[in-house]
Parts: structure tokens; sequence; C-alpha cells
């Protein structure tokens, strides 16, 4: 009975995560095309407000706050998939683990490389190296320059 | 069994406490959340481990990802070396180590599988999806930017614009969230572009929240640089050969889609520490062991555990201490992060019969205080003496890509309203790509110049470093708009029909 529950109360955190996920991109979408539609009659009219934004989460605020109140609770009750715990169940990686494991007990010793020094020690040469290289011909300015201002198309804001 | 149960318990949270250690080092300018200006130090020469956007308020690093995108955009110059050699370097010393203890994007996906609902459990499938993420570092992060940079002469970062999801939350989402002036009007240049990615933002969320870490498994480029030298790193987590029987429970119990520990897909989170019956697996540093299970290691003296306790409490202390320094520099010390008086002065007595002067400032309304920029062209620009001209004043830079193209629209404007317009073009102080060079086969109509070592122009507009900003002043020298993001024919032909009813 106990794991009945559980169970329902896992669909309905997952559904509720899925509605509220869907909702706000749905939103997006929704203030975007009526965004556009407006720029089309006046090239200055913006697509998105602070106002339009804040109505739009409002209206989704409830299941937000729904969500986050089962995930506290589910927290402290310590309500979880049991699922998640059982282990994997990719039969050709189980496969190879068995295999490994069987050769392992053979001959004694895992088929793990040990750590090869010598190859860390080159191609951490090879890293300054190149750091050296690339600040020589204004790499770290490159990135200084490209860190302390933002491209507004790089992040997303348009 | 209960003691393995309690240190299962405990080894997450001990990790947990140092992934937020790690976020909040690589965001330590807290002061960049209450002004809505990112930093914009000399620490973001260097790049951070963790993929953590660069354009978040608090960061105070340069991304990894995005300083190679940026630099095989502008590949003619080798400066591409400098990224690549920082990748290699994280890369060799702590592999995927970055992904599963520093990883500011790893731990906004841990917490978001932490929240209670029915898990996918790895499969055939993820193990395959696994492949993706190569696939986007060749094609988004590598490919695109380099083939766009060499045919087009354009910066662009393909993840960063089209995928990443940091650069959507932690960027766009923190810079909008900070209710200042300034940051309200980034809603203005929000449209199809944010749309899409905050679409795919969610999208990854609500992965993230049915799939273990499904961005960091499946899409995540760093990843996949880091995963290619994980067996080749010093940090990460060894198998000891001599206690291993190979009974695969390490695998079994993963939750990443590994097929051995320390293979590419594994983040060296430690969760195997404790599912090996054996305690054959540890987290080490070459030949020291930084964690290790509750039994101890095969290579254990008689007082190992207790040195490892002893090096545990010393580290806690110098991390603090690093935490207190970085943020009391990166908040109040540094002298990027002061702040400095507006260089706007009183009105001027006017006399009485005179229309009121408007204050000066930069918002709408208000009075562009007076300045003298010299052009390329070896002509002085001085903003007093267009008066009378509707003023369009434009703050580029080479190195950003919607700057480059809406270049040929100011020009065009300027053409269609030759002698009732002045526009200036200002170049960043920091410059990357010699602007005159750029320009110098354009034939553009407008006047350029780079702006003087004190960002003159940058501070009297209010530029917060965000490119580009248009400033439009009507025939009085008053503001008419002062805007960030890119503008299309309409929008500055509309802007001069308001400046001129103005």
């Amino acid at each position: 009975m106990k794991r009945e529950r559980i169970r329902v109360f896992l669909a309905i955190q997952a559904a509720l995560c899925a509605l509220v996920a869907v909702l706000l991109g749905a939103s997006a979408v929704q203030i975007c095309r009526e965004g556009l539609a407006r720029r089309a009659e006046h090239p200055l009219a913006p697509i998105y407000t602070r106002e339009i934004v804040a109505e739009k989460l409002t209206a989704i605020a409830p299941l937000i706050f729904a969500s986050a109140g089962m995930t506290a609770a589910g927290l402290v009750l310590g309500v979880r998939d049991e699922n998640a715990d059982r282990p994997a169940r990719d039969p050709r990686s189980l496969r190879e683990t068995a295999a490994r494991g069987e050769k392992a007990r053979e001959t004694q010793k895992t088929e793990y490389p040990a750590a090869k020094p010598a190859l860390q020690i080159a191609l951490a040469v090879l890293a300054v190296g190149l750091i050296a290289l690339g600040a020589y011909h204004g790499g770290a300015w490159d990135a200084l320059c490209k860190a302390i201002s933002i491209c507004t198309e790089c992040v997303g804001l348009g | 069994m209960a003691d393995s149960k309690a240190s299962r318990r405990r080894r997450p949270a001990s990790r947990r406490l140092i992934q937020l250690y790690a976020a909040l080092l690589h965001n330590a300018h807290l002061k960049g959340f209450l002004s809505g200006q990112i930093y914009q130090g000399r620490a973001k020469y260097a790049c951070v481990p963790g993929l953590n956007c660069y354009s978040c308020p608090a960061a105070v690093g340069a991304c990894p990802l995005g300083a190679l995108q940026n630099a095989l955009a502008s590949a003619g110059h080798g400066a591409g070396w400098y990224a690549a050699g920082i990748l290699l370097l994280f890369g060799v010393v702590l592999g995927r180590t970055v992904c599963g203890w520093l990883c500011p994007m790893g731990l906004i996906q841990e917490l978001l599988h932490a929240i209670p609902t029915p898990k996918l459990r790895k499969s055939r499938f993820t193990r395959a999806l696994t492949w993706l993420k190569y696939a986007v570092l060749a094609v988004f992060v590598i490919a695109l930017p380099l083939g766009y940079g060499l045919r087009h002469g354009l910066p662009l970062p393909a993840f960063c614009k089209y995928i990443c999801p940091a650069g959507t939350l932690e960027g766009a989402v923190g810079l909008l969230a900070v209710p200042m002036p300034a940051n309200t009007g980034y809603f203005g240049m929000l449209g199809v572009l944010f749309t899409r990615k905050f679409v795919v933002m969610a999208a990854v969320g609500l992965a993230c929240v049915f799939c273990c870490r499904a961005f960091c498994r499946f899409l995540c480029p760093l990843g996949a640089i880091y995963g290619l030298f994980n067996r080749f790193s010093v940090v990460g987590v060894k198998v000891d050969p001599g206690r291993c029987d190979g009974c695969g429970a390490c695998v079994r119990g993963c939750a990443m889609d590994v097929r051995r520990v320390g293979g590419r897909e594994c983040i060296s989170c430690g969760q195997c520490m404790e599912s090996c019956p054996h305690g054959a697996i540890s987290l080490r540093a070459g030949k020291i062991t930084l964690l290790a299970p509750e039994r101890g290691c095969a290579d254990d003296g008689p007082d190992a555990a207790q040195k490892r306790k002893k090096r545990g409490r010393v580290l806690r202390g110098a991390a603090l201490a690093v935490l207190c320094l970085a943020l009391l520099w990166f908040n109040a010390l540094d002298p990027a992060v002061r702040d400095e008086p507006m260089p706007f002065s009183a009105p001027a007595e006017e006399p009485a019969d005179a229309e009121p002067a408007a204050p000066e400032g930069r918002e709408a309304g208000e009075r562009l205080p007076d300045f003298a920029l010299p052009c390329y062209d070896g002509t002085t620009f001085r903003l007093a003496d267009q008066r009378g001209k509707i003023v369009f004043i434009n703050l580029w830079a080479t190195s950003c890509a919607p700057c480059k193209r809406e270049l040929p629209y100011f020009s065009d404007l300027c053409k269609a309203h030759a002698g009732d317009i002045a526009v200036l073009v200002v170049h960043s102080s920091m410059v990357l790509d010699d602007p005159a060079a750029y320009l110098a086969d354009k034939g553009y109509a407008m006047a350029f110049a780079t702006d003087d070592a004190e960002d003159t122009v940058a501070r009297l507009v209010g530029s917060t470093g965000t490119f580009p900003q248009t400033v439009v002043l009507n025939r009085r020298g008053e503001v008419v708009s002062n805007r960030v993001g890119s503008v299309t024919p309409e929008t500055l032909e509309a802007l001069f029909a308001e400046a001129d009813g103005g």
C-alpha cells in the first residue's frame, strides 16, 4: 500500500514538473508570437516586457509552488524512486563487466591501466606551451575582451 | 551494513558541499546580482574549469568553451591556442573530476535530479546518446565558429548562441532577473533567439529531473573534452588492481554511462567507492589518496586515516580562507568593482526668458553631456557641434557579430538623411582587432572612433559592456532612446522619425 502511495506521489510530481516545463516553454512561444505581431505594426514595439513576463509567470506560479511543495515534502519524507537504486540493465555493459571480472579472477589482475606519469608530464608541458603561445598571440587579451563585455546574441538575449 | 549506508549518505553530502563551494568561487562577484552589471576585472583573463557563463552577473572568470569558440572564430592570429592549452591543462590534471566536483552546471543538474519523480535508469539507449556530445563539440564548438569566421569574418559562438543552457540561465535570465533600469532595458531586445534558447533550457531542465545529469551525459562539449583525458588525468578515481576482482558492482551501481571506472564517462564522483565490496576504489591525485572508502585503501599505513583527516582539516581551512578572500576581493577591493561617480554636472544657469534646459543624463528626456572624440578620418566629433541634427551614437566592438551586421543599416540611414543626421560609431576601448583596418574597404558613411582610455562615451551613455548599444538624440541633444541590442533598418527609421517628431 505504502509503495502504491509512493508511486502515485512520484507520478503526480512527474506530471507537475512536465507541466511546468511545457507551460514555461509555451508561454515564451506565445509571448514571442504576440510580440512579433505587434512589432510588424510598429517596429519599436517590444516583444517581451517585464509586465508581460510577470503576468505569464503569475499564471503558472500555483503549479510551480505546488511542485516545490511536493518536492520539499518528498525530500523530508524520503520519498524516492526505488528503481533508481537498482543496478543498471544495459545487457551489453553487464556482459562486458562480467567478462572482465572473469578474466580478472583468472589472471588475478585487472585490466585498468595504471597512471602514466611520463604521459601526464608531457601533456602538461604541452598545455603550458600552448597557453604561452596563445598568450603571445593575444589569446589572454582575446579571452578578457569577450568575458568583460556581453555579446547579446551569444547569451541568447537577442 | 549500517556503516555502509551512513557513509553512502555522507559521501554525496561532502561532495555537494564542495560543489557549492566551487559554484560560489566561480561566481564570487555576488554584488553583480544587486547592481545588474557583470564583473569587468582582470581575473577574467583566466578561464574557469567548469561550464559557467561569463555573462552571469556574478561570474569572475572566462568560460573555457566561450573563449575557445571566439578564438576559433578569429582563427587567423593563433589566439585559440590559449583556450586550447587551458582546456588541455584542466583535462590532464583533473579530467572529468571537474564535472563531478567543480562544475556549477553539474550541481544545478544534480539538484534538479533530486526532485522526487520516477527516474530513467541508464541503458543501451542512454549509452548511445553519450556520443551526441562529441557531435555537439565537433559541430557547434569547432566547425561552425571556425567555418563561419573564415568565410564571413564574423564570430559565431554557435554552442553559446543555440544551445548552452548555462548561458541562458546564468547569463540571460541572470541579467533579466536584476530589477535595475539598465537590466529592464534588456527586455526590449528579447525575441525569437531568446524564445528558442529558453525552450531549449526548459527541455534540458526537464530532462535533468528524470535523467541524472542529462545535459552532462548527452550534450556538454566540455565534458566531452575532459572525457578524452580521463584515463590520463592526475586526479580521478583509481582502481587498486590487487583488490579488484572485476565483480562489476561499481559499474552496475553508477548513474553515469560508464563501462569501467575512470572511463570517458566517469565523473569521479566517488559513489563507486562505497559500492565496491573489496574497497578497491579511491579518489587519488597521483600517489596521494584524497578520498578512500571507509574501510581504507590497500596501501594505507597504520595511521593513514589519521593523516587523511589531518590533511582534510588543513585543506578545509585553506579553502575557507580562499573563499573569504575571493568574496572580499571581487565585491569590495578589486578596482574594477568600485563604484565611480556619475560624470554628470548640474544644469547650467539659463537666462530667465530661455527655455529651461533638460537635466544632464542618459535616460529619455535628459540631455547627454558634451564630449569630443577624434575620428579615424582625422576629424574630431564634438557633440555640441551637432545641435540641430538628429544624432545616433552606436557602441560596437569588432568581436561582436550583431554589431558588425548592423553597421550597413546605419550607413544607409546616414545616406538617406544626409545633412540632417550625425552618426557616430564608437568602438569599445578594448580593441581586439584593429577596427580601422576592418572598416577600411567598407565605404560606410558614418564617423568612426574608438573610445578613449577612460571610456568617456561608454560611461556617458551608461554602457554595461553590452553590445551593440544605440543612443538617439533629438535636435536639442536630448536622449530619445537608449537601447541595447541589435537594430533593423525599420527600427532605425522609426527611431529617426521619433527623434524628429520630438
